[in-house]
């Protein structure tokens, strides 16, 4: 879709698309997190996730990104994590999924956004 | 690297040694398919594994080898015993090969370069010898006779490159309910090794509206390598125990057939497709039987129904179903053998070995204050405590006895190869294999073994029309016997030649020097002869044995293990090599004594009986036991220990190798664990002491070596001279000293 965008681009396209999750990525949220990444899909087919404050996630919270992921492709949407934690990062790897971490270095809080997910890499 | 190397050098010799047992039996039993099968798969395994740690003369050499023995396994070639040779040199030449590389030496690469070459000329010989049969036949198979390592088109046949473990798993839909998180499952796994590949897949997740986030979808493909420990199928089953029931799980040994890579292809729920990208990563499918190539094989095979997708029954709509039961039994008989071992490193049972030491020392050390103490609760508790600790250490030191059946088979191929080169015909009978020996006992025994066994062959029997002359089987046989006899173990090794000849061995120590020529010895002095250094009485040298170096090297190898060995002999009836050895180097059962103070060891084993010394009953170096004469000797004098002898001594009559002595001490402690130090490299030739032991107090106790005090002992009574003993004991000391 998009694989021309500059660095700069996507950073710019992405500060106001960011969707910081503040809670833990458990089964316990798994409802809520469902239609809270559903939602921010839709609503303006970019979604940045800053996952930087997710103390602890579980298998459920990979099975949800899986789905948006795969949701994002089916609806041609652009999907990205800009900051993880380290425990969302270690699961991510544990699961062979480091495609989802392509567009985010660097652990925390990070600023640097950058490529954009596109639907090649969605299905994880 | 270094680590995966050494799981290589290990896992290849652990396949050659398999492959070796697998030629032994097809040599002997002709050829049955599934020996033919298991010496192609240790074949295989070692080319891929050699691939893995890109070692390119072992994968390039194994590769013609595994061609050769891939023709064989079709049927397409009939072995034969010069076949079986080139073959059994082949593994030689891998061991060779592996050998280079741990240390190299580069004339010996070239010569291993040569060796190699010319295998492999002989090895192509009878490849193409098929292959231009198979021409004939049909025309198509000649080109592909190099190209193809596995099966053929049309059907999935062949084995998986795939050195890994693979582990496919599909989550039941209820996993989060019940509490279980599948990241807790990873985890786990890569406790068992490391895991290689990991695909998440989520394929079977229903569109985003229907999707229910509490429901699991996940399921994975995992490759897993096996660490330094390995790994088994049940390790690995173990891990998904807690979810077997509501889970679709299979597991596949590392090189698992490609049919069984298809059959899990099948019966899993994400696409066709799909799967074959994932395997493909994984590199469970080699580029040679590629994605592509596999996925026509699925898509004839279930074309043609032999495989059928079950998408009703199958793990991801029901989530509970298995994949088909027949496979994982095929798999779990294939690793039946692993699963009731654990492979541990020598290390760790060491320093277990080496803590239990220390703690019946501990206990002792424990008992004796509490039987000072006089408290008799406190006493009745340590004595179980100690009884405990007892049944912990035979339990540890159980841990590293092996049979040394492992080792007499391994003298199969020997007895074949000396066999061929003699040109005799021998017959290996191996008895009592199961017996058990430490593991380091075990090890040190194999070179002194081999070198007995090839010299009963080369020396011990006679040619076949000797054989026949002298009235007996043309074919000679050798025995390996091994067997418990208190508290040692003994191995015999015999053959039904010749026997020694006395006359011969007695010129040729003559001719040596070892002895005079006038000079009167017994028929078992003669025999013992033998065990001279540089004592040798093949007329002829030969490539075997009879280079001079020998019988005087495995003596000093089975003295080292605290061991004896004796020959027996009977002319015309054969030779007999009989080998003591101690059950286990580390620990053992003693009888504690003392003279003036000090503390010795008796090895519990030998002793027989104790009792007091009466005035009157002993008789310079012999004392009266109910009427039988019986050799002793005096440790006070012995070991010149100062000091009066206490009014009331003690006897102990201990035994070793038939014979009988008295041991006369002061006082009687009794029973005593301990564990065996060895005595420092200076003191290594003394005689009449086989190392100490730590007491709970703190005291050195000296640990009685008894077979040498027996030979003294007997000797103290030919000579009829305690003070000749003592001098012949002194001269021993001082050469032990100045020849360190």
């Amino acid at each position: 879709m998009m694989q021309t965008d500059s660095l700069a681009e996507v950073a710019n396209d992405l500060q106001g698309d960011a969707l910081r999750i503040e809670t833990e990525m458990s089964i316990y949220q798994a409802e809520a997190l469902k239609a809270l990444l559903l939602a921010a899909i839709r609503r303006n087919g970019t979604l940045a996730l800053d996952l930087g404050a997710v103390t602890e996630i579980d298998s459920s919270g990979i099975q949800l990104l899986m789905l948006a992921w795969r949701e994002a492709g089916r609806l041609g949407a652009r999907i990205g994590i800009i900051a993880c934690s380290d425990a969302v990062r270690r699961l991510l790897e544990a699961f062979g999924l480091h495609e989802m971490l392509r567009q985010c270095v660097e652990t925390g809080e990070s600023s640097a956004a950058l490529a954009l997910q596109t639907e090649e890499t969605s299905r994880g | 690297m270094d680590e995966i190397l050494g799981v290589f050098f290990h896992e290849a010799s652990e396949k050659l040694d398999e492959m070796e047992a697998g030629l032994m039996t097809l040599e002997q039993g002709g050829d049955d398919q599934e020996t033919l099968n298991a010496i192609f798969r240790a074949a295989h395994t070692i080319k891929g594994s050699a691939g893995v740690v890109e070692m390119t003369a072992i994968e390039e050499f194994t590769h013609v080898l595994e061609n050769l023995l891939d023709r064989l396994r079709e049927g397409k070639l009939q072995a034969n015993g010069d076949m079986i040779s080139v073959i059994l040199s082949a593994c030689d030449h891998i061991r060779a090969l592996l050998a280079c590389i741990a240390s190299p030496q580069s004339d010996l690469e070239a010569a291993l370069a040569h060796e190699g070459a010319q295998l492999v000329d002989s090895m192509r010989a009878w490849i193409d010898q098929e292959g231009g049969q198979n021409t004939a036949q049909d025309g198509e198979a000649q080109a592909s006779v190099d190209a193809r390592p596995f099966g053929n088109t049309g059907t999935v046949e062949g084995v998986s490159s795939n050195p890994c473990w693979h582990i496919s798993v599909r989550f039941g839909r209820d996993t989060f309910r019940h509490g279980m998180d599948p990241a807790a499952f990873l985890q786990r796994l890569s406790e068992c090794g490391r895991l290689r590949n990991v695909a998440t897949l989520a394929d079977t997740m229903p569109l985003a509206e229907e999707m229910d986030p509490e429901s699991c979808y996940l399921g994975y493909e995992i490759d897993l390598e096996a660490d330094v420990e390995p790994v088994t199928q049940a390790n690995l089953e173990q891990v998904f125990q807690f979810v077997q029931d509501e889970c679709a799980l299979c597991i596949l040994p590392p090189h698992s057939p490609l049919s069984e890579y298809a059959a899990l292809m099948a019966s899993l729920p994400e696409s066709l497709a799909r799967l074959t990208e994932i395997f493909g990563q994984s590199g469970a499918l080699t580029p040679c039987a590629s994605a592509a190539s596999l996925l026509d094989n699925i898509l004839l095979e279930t074309a043609a129904g032999t495989l059928t997708k079950t998408v009703e029954n199958g793990p991801s709509s029901s989530g509970g179903a298995t994949v088909p039961g027949s496979r994982i039994v095929a798999a779990k008989e294939r690793t039946g053998q692993d699963t009731r071992l654990v492979r541990v490193p020598a290390e760790k049972l060491d320093s277990l070995i080496d803590l239990v030491g220390e703690l019946v020392i501990a206990g002792s050390s424990a008992q004796l204050l509490a039987r000072q103490s006089g408290d008799g609760l406190l006493t009745e508790a340590m004595a179980l405590l100690s009884r405990l600790l007892e049944e912990v250490r035979d339990a540890s030191l159980q841990l590293r006895m092996v049979t040394v059946g492992e080792t007499f088979k391994r003298f199969q191929r020997v007895v074949r190869d000396t066999a061929r080169e003699t040109g005799k015909q021998i017959d290996l009978e191996l008895r009592g294999g199961e017996t058990e020996l430490d593991k380091s006992v075990v090890e040190k025994l194999a070179d002194p073994l081999l070198h007995l066994v090839r010299n009963a062959i080369d020396h011990g029997i006679e040619t076949a029309e000797t054989r026949l002359a002298r009235g007996k089987p043309v074919t000679g046989r050798v025995t390996l016997n091994a067997y418990h006899d208190t508290g040692c173990v003994v191995i015999e090794v015999a053959d039904d030649g010749g026997g020694l000849n006395v006359e011969r061995i007695r010129a040729k120590a003559v001719e040596r020097g070892l002895i005079d020529t006038n000079a009167t010895l017994g028929e078992n002095d003669i025999y013992n002869l033998i065990f001279e250094p540089g004592f040798s009485t093949a007329e002829q040298v030969s490539n075997l044995s009879g280079r001079g170096v020998g019988m005087d090297v495995v003596k000093k190898s089975i003295l080292a293990l605290r061991g004896t060995i004796d020959v027996h002999s009977s002319p015309g009836q054969g030779t007999r090599f009989v080998l003591r050895l101690p059950l286990t180097l580390a620990m053992i059962d003693g009888f504690l004594v003392s003279v003036g103070g000090g503390a010795y060891v008796i090895p519990l084993d030998s002793v027989v009986e104790c009792l007091e010394l009466k005035e009157g009953e002993a008789l310079g170096n012999v004392l009266n036991l109910r009427g039988q004469p019986l050799p002793f000797l005096a440790l006070r004098d012995l070991f010149e220990i100062g000091g009066a002898a206490p009014l009331r001594q003690n006897v102990v009559v201990v035994q070793a190798g038939g014979q009988r002595a008295g041991i006369v001490v002061d006082q009687l402690q009794g029973e005593y664990h301990t564990v065996i130090k060895p005595l420092g490299n200076l003191f290594r030739h003394l005689r009449g002491l086989a190392g100490s032991s730590i007491m709970g107090s703190g005291d050195v106790a000296l640990i009685i070596d008894v077979p040498s005090l027996i030979q003294l002992a007997t000797l103290a009574e030919h000579d009829q001279n305690a003070g000749s003993t003592r001098h012949r004991l002194e001269n021993e000391r001082l050469a032990a000293t100045s020849n360190p």
